[in-house]
């Protein structure tokens, strides 16, 4: 009897000891979560365009200047330099799945300009603009002094781009290391009964 | 008021052999009881107070494993740290926040080979009786599947993976003095452990912020032990007069259990981990049979008995801290329980589990468990080196310990290609036991790993 009140006063503690870390894990889920898998259509946006993001992809730099402060898909922090060099640690560990660009992607047989990720589709060019330049052809060189600028016209601080080239953000003077050799995907791609007690006869046990 | 209790039937046997003042008997159960310990199990003897005769008292409790054996290659070439630098499917089992940091869809496999020396010394009227035994297991360990969610912004991914997390192979065999019989100058021990727990979980992670990441995992755990004890009592004259004894207890485990963690960058070098790992309910169900043979006789004596408890494992609270400096990466993990929190319940309410509780609260330590290890890269040819170093000190008293348990581990990983790799790690290590009177008695483990892990990300 007395076990059995022990068990029933241990009943309210072990719901606490669940409520509370499932308690913090949906707040953080729920409220206010970084992470958006689709950007939001916002009103006046040209809806086609939009319906398919293909508008945000190309614009996002605008409002979202902080990703030229957290390169993408590694820890947000800095490229390593030998991903310059070797862009096959940079695909493995870094680069998203679904900024691939697959055979299916375009209307023809791949073409080398398919591998070098030429002319974006949908799928691969989904974040196109910030593409890292470790994989998928020249990346953008750096116009100089660190200043960053974006598709769109927009500046910021601590990227290097021109034009309508992929941008990889970097720290204000730091140089970005870009190996000729690995300039497509098909060059890089070489390089690399009775109930009882418990049993008490473990050894020893004389009968 | 008194709780009624369910005797144990005695072995047909007693009679066979003198009953003794059960001094010999403590000493054997606990030196067996420091024996398991040490390979994971959480052991319950009697304390001498409760030592009421071996026939009621759940003598050893192997509640649960306290040895983390390793999941993943690289985490244990780097010391067994992964709780920032698991950056695959074992992230599941060191920190579920690690997830979000895969970019790619990823197919995890990997094996483990274990290969255990024992070697035993028992110091008896200014003699030495002399034990070994070796155990050797190939197995897999580890399966898994990591799915990127396509994201605008920040990361979630699911994975879903079963990871052996520990193993109960062991193998001991010891020589041990009979000063009670007559006509029985010594026994020989023999004892012989298989099985696994393995955890199959679910979870998943997700950016907060974008330096902080949050994850979880459900588990289900699942599990079976096969132990068996086998002892023969050699007569100092006649062949025939021998007894054999041989023990064997089938336990099945089925339990729950989650993890939850955070990993934050906190600069572009540096990032932190933190997971709790909430208790985790275990169920058990034990078949014990225990036969008792002889040359002289037709007969054999046997028993059988089936048992149900829970388990509790208590909270795991582990830390870790990394480097990454261009290639080189610098890795450290702290890991704590408070193993004397255990709880053990039998299903049937009319069976005490009182004494188990009470010797728990009594012999059963906390433990903090160091972990180190760095890796070097060399990018062109696509090779990782790496090494580490862990102290996981067994929740028992020192007062049974001689040395305690440690690993040097070493290892490399390739890359290959720029879709696949393949990591390799080796672990040596291993610990020293010793009776309650020191001098008297010792046993010492030494344990080599080999974990080879291969990942593929579409």
């Amino acid at each position: 009897m007395a076990n059995n009140d022990i068990n029933s006063n241990r009943e309210p503690r072990a719901r606490v000891m669940w409520a509370a870390p499932v308690a913090v894990l949906l707040t953080f889920v729920l409220v206010g979560c970084y992470t958006i898998l689709q950007h939001p259509i916002t009103e006046g946006d040209n809806q086609q365009q939009a319906y398919h993001q293909e508008y945000y992809r190309e614009q996002c730099i605008d409002c979202h200047a902080d990703y030229a402060e957290f390169p993408y898909g590694f820890f947000y922090g800095d490229y390593p330099t030998y991903y310059f060099d070797n862009p096959r640690w940079g695909h493995y560990y870094a680069y998203p799945w679904w900024w691939d660009h697959y055979w299916y992607d375009s209307d023809g047989p791949v073409t080398d300009e398919d591998r070098q990720g030429g002319e974006p589709s949908r799928k691969a060019g989904r974040r196109g603009s910030l593409a890292p330049p470790y994989v998928g052809g020249s990346p953008a060189m750096p116009t100089g002094g660190g200043t960053y600028s974006a598709p769109g016209g927009a500046r910021s601080k601590g990227g290097s781009s021109s034009g309508d080239e992929p941008a990889q953000p970097r720290t204000p003077g730091e140089k970005i290391r870009v190996n000729k050799s690995a300039s497509s995907d098909e060059d890089n791609s070489n390089d690399d009964s009775n109930k009882k007690k418990k049993a008490g006869r473990r050894g020893g046990i004389d009968p | 008021m008194m709780i009624p209790t369910r005797r144990r039937k005695p072995v047909a046997v007693a009679a066979l052999i003198p009953k003794n003042t059960q001094t010999l008997l403590r000493k054997t159960i606990a030196v067996v009881a420091l024996l398991a310990a040490a390979v994971g199990y959480v052991v319950v003897t009697p304390g001498n107070g409760l030592a009421q005769g071996f026939e009621d008292v759940a003598l050893f409790q192997e509640a649960i494993n306290s040895n983390f054996f390793g999941v993943d290659a690289r985490a244990m070439s780097m010391g067994n740290a992964g709780i920032v630098t698991a950056r695959d499917g074992s992230a599941l089992i060191f920190n579920p926040a690690n997830l979000a940091r895969i970019r790619r869809i990823e197919a995890r496999g990997g094996f483990t080979h274990l290969r255990l020396a024992n070697e035993t010394q028992w110091f008896h009227n200014g003699s030495i009786l002399d034990g070994e035994r070796d155990l050797n297991k190939s197995r897999i360990n580890a399966a898994s599947l990591t799915m990127p969610v396509p994201t605008y912004r920040g990361s979630l991914v699911f994975a879903f993976g079963v990871h052996r997390i520990n193993s109960f192979d062991r193998a001991f065999e010891v020589e041990i003095p009979d000063t009670i019989r007559p006509n029985y100058e010594t026994s020989v021990g023999r004892e012989l452990e298989t099985g696994s727990m393995w955890k199959w979980s679910a979870g998943g992670a997700i950016d907060i912020s974008p330096r902080l990441s949050v994850g979880g995992a459900l588990h289900l755990l699942t599990g079976g032990d096969e132990y068996s004890w086998t002892r023969e009592y050699m007569h100092v004259s006649n062949v025939q007069q021998n007894i054999n004894l041989n023990n064997a207890i089938d336990i099945d485990y089925l339990g729950v259990g989650a993890t939850a963690g955070l990993l934050y960058q906190v600069s572009p070098e540096f990032s932190t981990g933190f997971t709790v790992e909430t208790p985790s309910f275990i169920q058990a169900e034990e078949r014990f049979e225990s036969v008792l043979d002889t040359n002289f006789s037709n007969y054999e004596w046997f028993e059988t008995s089936f048992s149900e408890y829970s388990i509790r494992r208590p909270l795991t609270f582990a830390f870790g801290l990394a480097g990454q400096f261009e290639r080189l990466t610098v890795a450290g993990d702290v890991r704590y329980r408070d193993w004397s929190q255990l709880d053990f319940n039998y299903e049937d309410d009319f069976l005490p589990d009182s004494r188990e509780d009470q010797f728990i609260q009594d012999n059963l330590k906390e433990s903090i468990s160091l972990h180190l290890g760095g890796e070097y890269l060399f990018p062109d040819q696509g090779v990782s080196l790496r090494a580490g170093y862990y102290y996981d000190p067994l929740p028992i008293s020192s007062d049974f310990i001689e040395s305690n348990r440690q690993y040097f581990t070493v290892g490399g990983g390739f890359l290959i290609d720029r879709v696949m790799t393949v990591d390799v790690a080796f672990a040596r290590g291993g610990y020293e036991l010793r009776d309650f009177e020191p001098g008297d008695y010792f046993a010492d483990y030494k344990t080599s790993r080999i974990f080879l892990t291969f990942a593929y990300r579409i």
